[in-house]
């Protein structure tokens, strides 16, 4: 009896901590595939960027302000309409993924843009004397020499992203903040509760420190 | 040939131009160096002609196309004809050595088969040839600025522009690179247009100086013809410098002026 209870919890963990990866890692590369060209075009479009545009540099100051100033939680129930649009229901980890995404892209843009700001303005220039054009500014001079700081960012923003998915849980998203709510909040289920606390810093700890290797040994600038 | 046509640049805001009715001749192959103090408009003047600033008014002709009714296309094709060199190098650290060069070649259209041949030539000239696998970060100041002379050169141009190329760099090395440009114009004819701070450069390899002084052009002309013109403020200038070279001195002031007339 006591084993199948072990292994009913055992099975319980498991499986948040999948659907904590799922939704993490999906959310990560939307996040990445939003955030990324979005942290471009604020930084090209800016007054003194490279193609300075009033226009698009309006709109998306606006987009990333608002979501950056929304705080999560929020963003969570006020989104539920949008969702179900998009997957077809709210609940479950597949349903929480937009949520977190549209929460954290704002969040990454912004990273990225302070990332491309860090090039050093002499290396654009150098290659705008050399003719290059904006393909190759970008694409080879922009993103790989900010690649260190871009690497760093996304490290920053998946554990963010961890801590939103956690926080799907209000919505019955899945995962271990789901988890955390149905057995330590309502159940006072103290021993989940603990696992679950040391699964979530696990799995941050893996993260940061992943990527902060990958940093170093891909960093060329020292 | 570079032709400056009355080149003015004003600054939104700014109370004087930062040059005025600029107008200068410079001839295929030759080496002139623009002088001034900090601020004078050096800078401005040097990125006018790659259009990195566009001048206010005034006309930039290189080979008789003015470059201030080029398109953007045409303007980026004109670029790969006028190599830059800068004072802080300006290597991308995220390439090694070779792929920075390799990236110069891409942007110049050079086919991918004929890289590695062209990346070996061009380290060869500038003597760099053992670090072709290294990180800029790895390099020494001379040996980037080396790096640099390669990059430019990769598109085969027929200018090549030096901003303060120099002045990151301690004498010796200083030497070692104004030494190298002296080559690439003797060996490639390619015509060199340096600004720098220091008159030591300019009696080492300049054929021509321009004297600029709050945007405007003060005086300018071979050098053999500043030294034999005794009221000549930019002749004090390079008699004033610190290092006066005899030799230098002796050549110019004792008859051997016409010899001396690149």
């Amino acid at each position: 009896m006591r084993g199948v209870i072990l292994n009913n919890v055992q099975a319980l963990l498991m499986n948040a901590t999948l659907e904590t990866i799922y939704m993490v890692s999906l959310a990560a590369i939307f996040t990445l595939m939003i955030g990324l060209p979005v942290g471009v075009l604020l930084f090209l479009c800016r007054k003194d960027g490279l193609f300075p545009n009033k226009g698009i540099a309006l709109l998306l100051n606006l987009l990333v302000n608002i979501g950056r100033a929304l705080p999560f939680v929020v963003l969570l129930i006020a989104l539920i309409p949008f969702t179900r649009w998009i997957v077809g229901t709210t609940l479950g980890s597949t349903a929480a993924i937009v949520p977190i995404t549209l929460g954290a892209f704002p969040f990454f843009a912004r990273i990225v843009e302070s990332a491309l700001d860090e090039v050093e303005r002499g290396r654009i220039e150098a290659v705008v004397a050399m003719g290059g054009n904006s393909w190759h500014l970008i694409c080879r001079v922009l993103l790989p020499e900010a690649f260190p700081a871009l690497l760093t960012g996304l490290t920053l923003t998946i554990v963010m992203l961890i801590g939103f998915s956690a926080m799907a849980g209000v919505i019955g998203g899945g995962g271990l903040g789901d988890l955390a709510i149905r057995y330590g909040y309502q159940r006072f289920d103290n021993q989940i509760m603990a696992v679950t606390i040391v699964i979530l810093l696990l799995l941050v700890f893996v993260v940061q420190k992943s990527g902060e290797r990958l940093v170093r040994r891909l960093d060329h600038r020292r | 040939m570079i032709i400056l046509d009355a080149l003015s640049k004003y600054y939104p805001g700014a109370s004087a131009p930062a040059l005025h009715e600029i107008n200068l001749t410079i001839p295929q192959g030759q080496i002139l160096g623009i002088v001034g103090r900090s601020g004078a408009g050096k800078s401005t003047l040097l990125r006018s002609i790659n259009m990195l600033e566009r001048p206010s008014a005034g006309r930039v002709l290189i080979d008789d196309k003015d470059l201030t009714l080029l398109s953007p296309r045409q303007l980026r094709q004109q670029r790969q004809q006028m190599g830059m060199i800068f004072q802080h190098f300006n290597l991308l650290h995220a390439r090694n050595v070779s792929d920075n060069i390799r990236l110069a070649l891409t942007i110049a259209g050079v086919p991918k088969k004929d890289h590695p041949a062209r990346i070996e030539m061009l380290l060869r000239r500038v003597r760099l040839l053992d670090k072709a696998h290294s990180w800029p970060s790895q390099l020494s100041g001379g040996q980037k600025q080396r790096v640099a002379i390669a990059r430019a050169l990769a598109a085969e141009p027929r200018y090549l522009l030096c901003d303060e190329a120099t002045s990151a760099l301690d004498p010796e090395t200083t030497a070692s690179i104004l030494n190298l440009l002296l080559e690439l114009q003797q060996e490639l004819g390619i015509t060199v247009v340096l600004i720098t701070h220091d008159m030591a450069v300019v009696k080492r390899i300049c054929h021509s100086v321009a004297l600029l002084e709050h945007g405007r052009c003060l005086e300018s002309g071979p050098l053999a013809q500043i030294m034999a013109s005794p009221a000549s403020s930019l002749r004090q200038m390079l008699i004033d410098d610190g290092e006066v070279e005899r030799a230098f001195l002796r050549k110019y002031l004792t008859g051997g002026i016409k010899k001396c007339v690149a």
